[in-house]
C-alpha cells in the first residue's frame, strides 16, 4: 500500500444514481483540486483543494443567524452577491451549522477510502443491472494517486466498474502505478491543442497532456473516450477542432465526444464568491454544434 | 345597537333557528298540496310510511328545529323533539341556516366530511331527507325535463362525451421491442407481439371508442329486482311469517335476479352477458351504499365530477320502491341498531379517523375460477346436493341448498343468453358480414350451452365460463374490489389445447388473434359497469373504478417460473387497450422469472403510462407463509382490489376492510387526544404537549402517539368486527361460497369463515408523514433543542405563517424519510412493526388474523384535505402521501427513494404497500434505451428485497395540459395508491397530488 498524500483529498459531492457519467446507473465521486484554472471551468468549486464556503442567495432568508454564528465577524448580508469577506473567513464552519435554510455551506469534505468504498457499494445492484459503476470526476482525481490507490482495489474487489473522467494532466509513473490498473475506462478530456492557447485559456503548457494521452492511447490497456468541450469562442475557433481531430486521427481513433456548452457553471462561481473573465449565457445552437462536428467528419471521426 | 361579535352568533343563531322551521313548515305544506310529493311519505298502495323523528341543532342548543313524519303527515317547527332517530348537530348557526339557504342549500355531506355537522341517528334517513328538499326545489320541473330528453341527448355536463371529442391513443412511445421464447413460453414465437397494433382488431378498437364516448348510466335492473322479490317473499321472514335463513334467502334472491335479467349481448362482442343493462351502467347494491345516491336522484347527472346519466323513470323506481325498502336493511344502518350506535361507529362516522368498507362490501377476494372450468357449476351442483342429503341438521343443510340455488341461477342466465344468441342470429340477413356475425352468435350460443354448467374445453369457452360468473359474482357482490386472480395461470392449458390442435403456421396466428381479441373483449366488460359513487365519494375514492384486479405471471405453486403464452397476450391486451380496468397487477420472482419478462413489464409501463403494478415474489411469499400459510398456496396469490396478496380460491381475506388515517393520531397525541377538526376528546389523555414537562424525552412523545394509534386500530377493528357480524346475519354470499375452497367441506359461508384461510386485512394511510413529523420534533425539540414544544405547536397554529426559518429548516436541514439518513428509516421500521403487533393482535369475526399494509387508495388527498399542519412542514390542508411513498422533494435520486423503501421488512407488511414512482419519459432517450433502463431500477429494487412499486410514466407537463384541456386527456391514465383512474375524472386536489408527486428524470443527458 503507497504511503498517503501529504493533503488528505476533500471531496465536493458524491452523486448517486448518476446518469451522465459514463455507462448505466452510476455514482460519480467529484475530488476536490485541479491542476489547471480553465477560464470557463464547469465545476468551479473543484478547483481549490481546500473547503470553500458557498452561499445560495435564493434560499438565503436573511435572517442573519450566519453573521452572528461567525467568531470572524467575516459575514456581512448587506454584502452582495456574496456575503462572506473571504480573506477573513477561517472556514470554521459554525455559518453553515446555524443556518436554517442551508443556503451557506461547507464545500469539501473528508472521507477516508474505506468510507468512501463503503457508501458508493450501496448501490452495487444498480450498477450490476443496468452495466453502471463508479466514476472519479472533480475536480482532478489524479491529483491523489496514493489515495486512490488505497480505495480502488475495494471496488475492483466487489467489481465495480470504475471510469475515470480526467483532464490528463497528471504524473505518469504514479497514474500508472496507482491508478491506471484499477480502471475499466477513462474519459480524457482535451481542450486545445495549441500550447500557447493552452497557457492562455487555461493557465499550463498542454506538452504533459497531450503526452499522457498519446501514451494511454498507445499502451492499449483500458479503453479511452476522448472528449472535446465545445466553449464557444474559444475551443470551437476552426483551427483548434481541425488540429485535435487530426491530433485524434494521428493516434488511429475512430471516436470522439464532444461535449456542448452549458452555462449553468456561472451561478456557482458567484456562489463562492469568484469572479470570472469568460462568460457566455446560452446554450449552443444544433446548428454551432453541427458545425463542430463537421471538423471531425473531415478525419473520419465518429463524434456523438 | 349589538356590539359586533358579542351578541351576532345569539342573533344569527335565533335567524337561523327561524330559517330552519320556516323551510320546514315550506315543506310540510307541500306534502298537504301535492299528492305526488305526499307518495314519499306515504304509499297506501304499497303500504309504505316514512314515519321518522328529526332534529337539528347546534351543539350549544342555541338553535333548534325539528320535523315529524308521521302517517303521511309533516310536522315542523323550532325546539326540542324527543326519541329522533335523527340528530344533525351544527356547528355554528351559520351552518344550520346554510343548509337551510333556498336559494343556495349547502351540502350536508359536505358539511359532514368537513366536521361542521355530525349526524346522529340512521343516516339513511338523511338521504332520504336530502332528497325530499331536492324535490321540494325542483323534483317535478327536472323530471319533465329528462322525459323531453332524446335518447340521443345527453344532460352529462363538463365532459365533452361527443364523438368528435378527441380520443387518441395516448401512446407517446409504440412498443417496439421483441423477444424470443422463454420461461414457461411455448407457442408464441415472439413473444413480446411486438408487431400486433389496435388497429388490426376494429372490434376491439370500435368498443374502446365506445367505452370512452359513452356517459354512465344508472343502471336499476339488479337493484329493482332485488326488492321485487324481497316484496314477495319476504326478507326476515318468508310468506308463511317464518324466519328465513339468511344464505338460503340470498341465493334465492339471486337466483331470481338471475334468471329474470334481460339477457344482452353487445354489437360485435365475442363474450355473451353483461353486467349492466347499459352501455356502460352504475351498478347498484342497495343492502350497501347505494343510498347514499338518493339524495342525488335529481341531480346526479348534473354534477361536476363524473355525472351519470339517469332517466325519470329510474328516479322513481329508486326513491318510491328500492331505496325505502333498505332504509333499515343495509348493513350500515343495521349494525348502528343492532349495537346501540357504538362509539367506533360513531368516530367512523367522522371521516378523518378511519373508513371502513365492510359497510359497502366484503368484495376484495379473489374466486377459483381454475376450478369452476375444470369442474363446471353441475358438478359442483351435485356435490352440494350430496352433501345436504349427507348433513346433520336444518342448518346444514340449508347452507347446501343455498349453493345450489346460487349456482341455477347462472344456470337459468346462461341458458337465457344462449337462446338470445340464437335469436340474433336467425334474425341477421345473408350478406357475408351478417353471415359471419350469424357464425359468431351461434358459437356463442354454443358456448353458454355449455359453459358454465360442464367443464370449458376452448379458451373461448373458458373465457365466457369466467365472464358468466364472474358477472353473477357481481349481482351478489359490491363491485369494488372483487379480482380475477392468476388469469394466465388459469387459461394457459385452455389456450395449449386449442393450440396443438392447430395444423398450420396460419392456423396457429388466428389462434393467437383470436385469443388477444378474447381477453380483449374480456377486459373491455370488466370497464363497463362502474360503481356506484355519491358525490362525497369522489372526493374520498375520486377516478377508482371498481378495483378488478388481475395477476400475471410470478411462480407457480412448485417455485418454478409461471411466466406463460397467456401472461403475453394479457400484457399486448393490456398495453393495447391501456384502461383502467382490470386493475392489472404483474408478479416478478428475481433469479426465476427472466430479465426479459421484466424487460416486457417496464414497456408496457411506458406504453400505458400506469400499468401493471409491479410486485417481488420474492417479498410477498415469505410475507404470506408468516401469516401462516402452506408455501404452495403463498406461491398462488394474486392481487386483491389494490395491491394487497390473497391465496387465489382459499383465501377470504377482505384486505380493504379498512383505511385507517395514521397521522390522525399524530393530531391526537399533539392535543391530548382532541383531534382539532372533529374537535373533542376522541383518543386516551397521553398529555399535553404544551403543559412544559408532559414529554421529558422524544421516546415519551412517540410512546403518546403509539396510545394514540393502538386506540384507532382497536375502535376500528371493533366495528369491522360489528360490521362483519352484521354481513353474516344479511348478506352471506352462497354464490362466492360455491366458487371457493373450504365452504363446501365445512359447511359454512366464506363470511362465516368457510374459507381454507381468513385475514382481514387493513390499509395505514400516510405514515410517511408521520415518519416525517416524529423525526422533526425529535431532532427541533429534542437533539437540537432549536425550538421548544409551544413555539412548534404555535408554528402548527399558524400553519408556519411568521414561522418561516422554522419551516425553512424542517425543509432543508432535518432528515427526511426517502433520503439517505438512517433515523428515519429506523423510524419506519419501529412503527411499522408497532403497527403490525396492533393488528396480529386481534382475531376477526371469522377468527382470523388482522394484517396491516401500507397503501391508501386515494384517501392520502382526503384525509390531507381535512388535516392541520404538520411538524413535517406539511402545511394544512395539503394533502398527505400516497401509500409508502416518500414525501415529493426530499430527493431528486430515484435510487435514494428506492434504498428506503426496499430496506422495510416485508413480513411486517402482509397487506402490501404501495410505492408511488412517477418517471419522465426522457426526450432524447430512444424508446429502448429508456425501457432498458427503468428494469434496471425495478431489478434492482427487488433484487434489495422491495415489495412492490407502480409506475407513472407522465411529464407533469402533460398532467397540466390535462388539467386545462381534459377533453383531450380522456385516456390518460394514472396510478393512484394501487388502483388506476383517468386522470381527468380526478378532483382537483387529487389531480394536484399527482402534479406535485416527485418527478425522476432517468433520461442521460439531463
Amino acid at each position: 500500500m503507497a504511503a498517503p498524500e501529504k493533503r488528505r483529498p476533500l471531496i465536493v459531492e458524491i452523486k448517486r444514481n448518476a446518469l451522465d457519467d459514463g455507462p448505466g446507473i452510476r455514482t460519480t465521486i467529484f475530488f476536490k483540486g485541479c491542476p489547471l484554472a480553465c477560464t470557463w471551468c464547469q465545476n468551479p468549486e473543484g478547483i481549490r483543494t481546500y473547503p470553500e464556503i458557498a452561499y445560495a442567495p435564493g434560499d438565503c432568508l436573511l435572517c442573519g443567524a450566519c453573521a452572528a454564528a461567525c467568531p470572524e465577524g467575516a459575514i456581512d448580508l448587506e454584502r452582495r452577491p456574496y456575503p462572506v469577506d473571504r480573506s477573513r473567513c477561517r472556514r470554521g464552519g459554525s455559518c453553515t451549522a446555524h443556518c436554517p435554510a442551508g443556503a451557506i455551506r461547507l464545500v469539501g469534505r473528508y472521507y477516508s477510502p474505506a468510507a468512501l468504498a463503503e457508501i458508493v457499494s450501496e448501490d452495487l445492484p444498480f450498477y450490476k443491472n443496468s452495466g453502471g459503476g463508479v466514476t472519479l470526476s472533480g475536480g482532478e482525481p489524479t491529483l491523489y494517486p496514493r489515495y486512490q490507490a488505497s480505495f480502488l482495489p475495494a471496488l475492483k474487489f466487489k467489481g465495480i466498474h470504475v471510469n475515470l473522467e480526467s483532464c490528463g494532466h497528471y504524473h505518469r509513473p504514479a497514474f500508472e502505478k496507482y491508478i491506471q490498473p484499477y480502471l475499466d475506462l477513462v474519459y480524457f478530456d482535451i481542450k486545445l491543442i495549441d500550447p500557447a492557447a493552452h497557457r492562455r485559456h487555461i493557465g499550463r503548457d498542454n506538452r504533459r497532456i497531450l503526452d499522457n494521452f498519446t501514451a494511454l492511447i498507445r499502451r492499449g490497456k483500458v479503453p479511452v473516450l476522448p472528449r472535446v468541450p465545445l466553449v464557444p469562442g474559444i475551443t470551437t475557433a476552426a483551427e483548434n477542432l481541425a488540429g485535435i481531430a487530426r491530433f485524434f486521427k494521428g493516434l488511429g481513433l475512430k471516436r470522439a465526444a464532444l461535449l456542448p456548452y452549458n452555462p449553468l457553471w456561472l451561478p456557482k462561481v458567484e456562489s463562492l464568491g469568484l469572479e470570472s473573465s469568460y462568460r457566455c449565457d446560452r446554450l449552443m445552437t444544433p446548428g454551432e454544434i453541427e458545425e463542430c462536428a463537421s471538423y471531425f467528419d473531415a478525419f473520419e471521426l465518429e463524434v456523438f | 345597537m349589538i356590539p359586533p361579535g358579542k351578541q351576532s352568533g345569539r342573533f344569527s343563531n335565533l335567524k337561523a333557528g327561524l330559517q330552519a322551521s320556516f323551510v320546514l313548515k315550506l315543506m310540510s305544506l307541500m306534502f298537504r298540496l301535492s299528492p305526488s310529493f305526499r307518495r314519499n311519505i306515504i304509499d297506501e298502495e304499497k303500504g309504505y310510511r316514512f314515519n321518522a323523528r328529526i332534529q337539528f341543532r347546534t351543539l350549544d342548543g342555541s338553535a333548534e328545529a325539528y320535523a315529524i313524519f308521521e302517517e303521511g303527515r309533516m310536522k315542523a317547527g323550532r325546539g326540542r323533539i324527543d326519541g329522533a332517530d335523527l340528530t344533525f348537530n351544527f356547528k355554528t348557526g351559520a351552518g344550520l341556516q346554510s343548509i337551510f339557504s333556498l336559494s343556495n342549500p349547502a351540502d350536508a355531506l359536505k358539511m359532514m366530511l368537513e366536521n361542521d355537522l355530525f349526524m346522529e341517528g340512521n343516516l339513511m334517513y338523511l338521504a332520504k331527507f336530502g332528497h325530499l328538499s331536492k324535490e321540494l326545489a325542483g323534483g317535478q320541473k327536472k323530471r319533465k325535463k329528462l322525459l323531453r330528453l332524446k335518447e340521443s341527448e345527453s344532460t352529462v355536463g363538463v365532459m365533452d362525451y361527443s364523438p368528435s371529442a378527441r380520443d387518441a391513443h395516448p401512446l407517446v412511445h409504440r412498443a417496439v421491442l421483441q423477444s424470443t421464447p422463454h420461461d414457461q413460453v411455448e407457442v408464441l414465437g415472439e413473444p413480446y407481439l411486438g408487431g400486433y397494433r389496435l388497429e388490426q382488431f376494429p372490434r376491439l378498437q370500435a368498443a374502446r371508442e365506445k367505452l370512452f364516448t359513452t356517459p354512465a348510466e344508472v343502471c336499476t335492473e339488479r337493484p329493482h329486482l332485488l326488492t321485487k322479490y324481497f316484496l314477495k317473499e319476504g326478507f326476515e321472514e318468508d310468506r308463511a311469517g317464518k324466519k328465513r335463513h339468511p344464505g338460503l334467502r340470498q341465493a334465492e334472491a339471486l337466483k331470481y335476479i338471475l334468471s329474470r335479467r334481460r339477457p344482452m349481448i353487445k354489437d360485435d362482442d365475442l363474450l355473451a352477458g353483461t353486467t349492466t343493462s347499459k352501455d356502460v351502467g352504475v351498478l347498484l347494491f342497495p343492502e350497501f351504499g347505494a343510498l347514499a345516491l338518493w339524495p342525488e336522484l335529481l341531480t346526479v347527472d348534473e354534477r361536476e365530477m363524473n355525472p351519470y346519466r339517469i332517466s325519470a323513470a329510474d328516479i322513481d323506481i329508486l326513491n318510491f320502491e328500492v331505496f325505502p325498502f333498505w332504509t333499515d336493511r343495509n348493513v350500515m344502518e343495521h349494525t348502528r341498531h343492532k349495537y346501540g350506535n357504538p362509539r367506533c361507529q360513531q368516530l367512523e362516522g367522522r371521516w378523518v379517523l378511519y373508513f371502513c368498507w365492510k359497510a359497502h362490501a366484503v368484495s376484495h377476494t379473489i374466486p377459483d375460477f381454475a376450478m369452476i372450468l375444470q369442474r363446471g357449476l353441475l358438478d359442483i351442483i351435485a356435490e352440494a346436493k350430496r352433501k345436504e342429503a349427507a348433513a346433520a341438521g336444518e342448518e346444514e343443510r340449508s347452507f347446501y341448498r343455498a349453493l345450489q340455488a346460487a349456482q341455477e341461477g347462472v344456470l337459468a342466465y346462461a341458458a337465457n343468453l344462449a337462446r338470445r344468441a340464437r335469436e340474433l342470429a336467425d334474425a341477421l340477413g345473408d350478406d357475408a358480414g351478417s353471415q359471419r356475425r350469424r357464425r359468431e352468435l351461434e358459437e356463442m350460443a354454443a358456448v353458454c350451452e355449455r359453459v358454465p354448467a360442464y367443464p370449458a374445453r376452448t379458451l373461448h369457452e373458458a373465457v365466457n365460463a369466467i365472464w358468466l360468473c364472474w358477472l353473477a359474482l357481481h349481482m351478489e357482490n359490491m363491485n369494488a374490489g372483487l379480482s380475477l386472480g392468476r388469469l394466465d395461470q388459469v387459461l394457459q392449458p385452455y389456450f395449449l389445447r386449442d393450440a396443438a390442435g392447430a395444423k398450420s403456421a396460419a392456423e396457429k396466428e388466428a389462434l393467437i388473434r383470436r385469443a388477444v381479441e378474447l381477453v380483449g373483449c374480456f377486459y373491455l366488460k370488466c370497464s363497463d359497469h362502474l360503481p356506484n359513487v355519491p358525490d362525497l365519494g369522489n372526493r374520498l375514492f375520486g377516478g377508482s373504478s371498481s378495483d378488478q384486479a388481475l395477476t400475471l405471471g410470478g411462480v407457480d405453486r412448485g417455485g418454478g417460473s409461471a411466466v406463460c403464452d397467456m401472461t403475453y397476450i394479457f400484457l399486448k391486451v393490456t398495453e393495447m387497450l391501456a384502461l383502467r380496468e382490470p386493475n392489472v397487477n404483474a408478479r416478478f420472482y428475481p433469479g426465476v422469472n427472466s430479465e426479459e419478462y421484466l424487460k416486457r413489464l417496464i414497456e408496457v409501463n411506458t406504453v400505458t403510462a400506469a400499468t401493471p403494478s409491479l410486485h417481488n415474489d420474492a417479498a410477498v411469499i415469505p410475507a404470506l407463509v408468516e401469516q401462516g400459510f402452506a408455501l404452495e398456496d403463498a406461491r398462488d396469490w394474486g392481487s386483491t382490489g389494490c395491491v394487497e396478496p390473497t391465496s387465489v380460491g382459499r383465501h377470504m381475506g377482505h384486505t380493504n376492510c379498512m383505511l385507517l388515517n395514521t397521522v390522525a393520531a399524530l393530531e391526537m397525541a399533539l392535543h391530548d387526544g382532541v383531534h382539532p377538526l372533529v374537535a373533542e376528546q376522541v383518543g386516551p389523555h397521553t398529555g399535553d404537549p404544551a403543559a412544559g414537562g408532559s414529554f421529558p424525552t422524544f421516546d415519551d412523545f412517540k410512546a403518546a402517539y403509539k396510545e394514540q394509534l393502538g386506540y384507532l386500530i382497536d375502535q376500528s377493528i371493533a366495528y369491522n368486527d360489528y360490521l362483519g357480524a352484521s354481513h353474516q346475519e344479511l348478506h352471506p354470499t352462497p354464490l362466492l361460497s360455491s366458487f371457493f375452497d373450504g365452504p363446501m367441506e365445512k359447511g359454512r359461508d366464506v363470511i362465516d369463515g368457510g374459507a381454507r384461510y381468513n385475514t382481514s386485512g387493513a390499509a395505514l394511510v400516510s405514515i410517511t408523514d408521520v415518519i416525517d413529523s416524529l423525526t422533526a420534533i425529535d431532532e427541533l425539540i429534542y437533539r437540537e433543542k432549536a425550538v421548544d414544544w409551544k413555539t412548534l405547536l404555535q408554528a402548527l397554529e399558524a400553519d408556519f405563517s411568521g414561522f418561516e426559518a422554522l419551516h425553512a429548516r424542517i425543509s432543508k436541514k432535518v432528515p427526511k424519510f426517502g433520503g439517505d439518513a438512517a433515523g428515519p428509516r429506523e423510524l419506519a421500521q419501529e412503527l411499522i412493526d408497532f403497527i403490525y403487533d396492533c393488528y396480529q393482535a386481534h382475531r376477526n369475526y371469522r377468527g382470523g388474523l388482522y394484517t396491516s399494509g401500507f397503501w391508501s387508495m386515494s384517501n392520502h388527498v382526503a384525509f390531507g384535505t381535512l388535516s392541520g399542519a404538520l411538524p413535517s412542514g406539511r402545511l394544512k390542508g395539503k394533502p398527505f402521501t400516497p401509500g409508502i411513498t416518500p414525501s415529493p422533494g426530499v430527493t431528486d435520486r430515484l435510487l435514494s427513494n428506492i434504498h428506503t423503501i426496499a430496506g422495510l421488512d416485508p413480513l411486517k407488511m402482509p397487506n402490501n404497500i404501495a410505492f408511488n414512482v412517477k418517471v419522465a419519459p426522457g426526450a432524447q432517450d430512444s424508446h429502448t434505451a429508456f425501457v432498458e433502463r427503468v428494469t434496471a431500477y425495478a431489478k434492482s429494487y427487488f433484487e434489495l428485497g422491495g415489495m412492490q412499486m407502480q409506475f407513472n410514466i407522465v411529464t407533469t407537463e402533460m398532467l397540466k395540459e390535462a388539467v386545462d384541456r381534459p377533453e383531450d386527456y380522456r385516456w390518460l391514465l394514472v396510478r393512484i395508491s394501487g388502483y388506476n383512474a383517468y386522470f381527468v375524472e380526478l378532483n382537483r386536489d387529487m389531480q394536484q397530488e399527482l402534479i406535485e408527486r416527485t418527478e425522476f428524470n432517468l433520461a442521460a443527458g439531463n
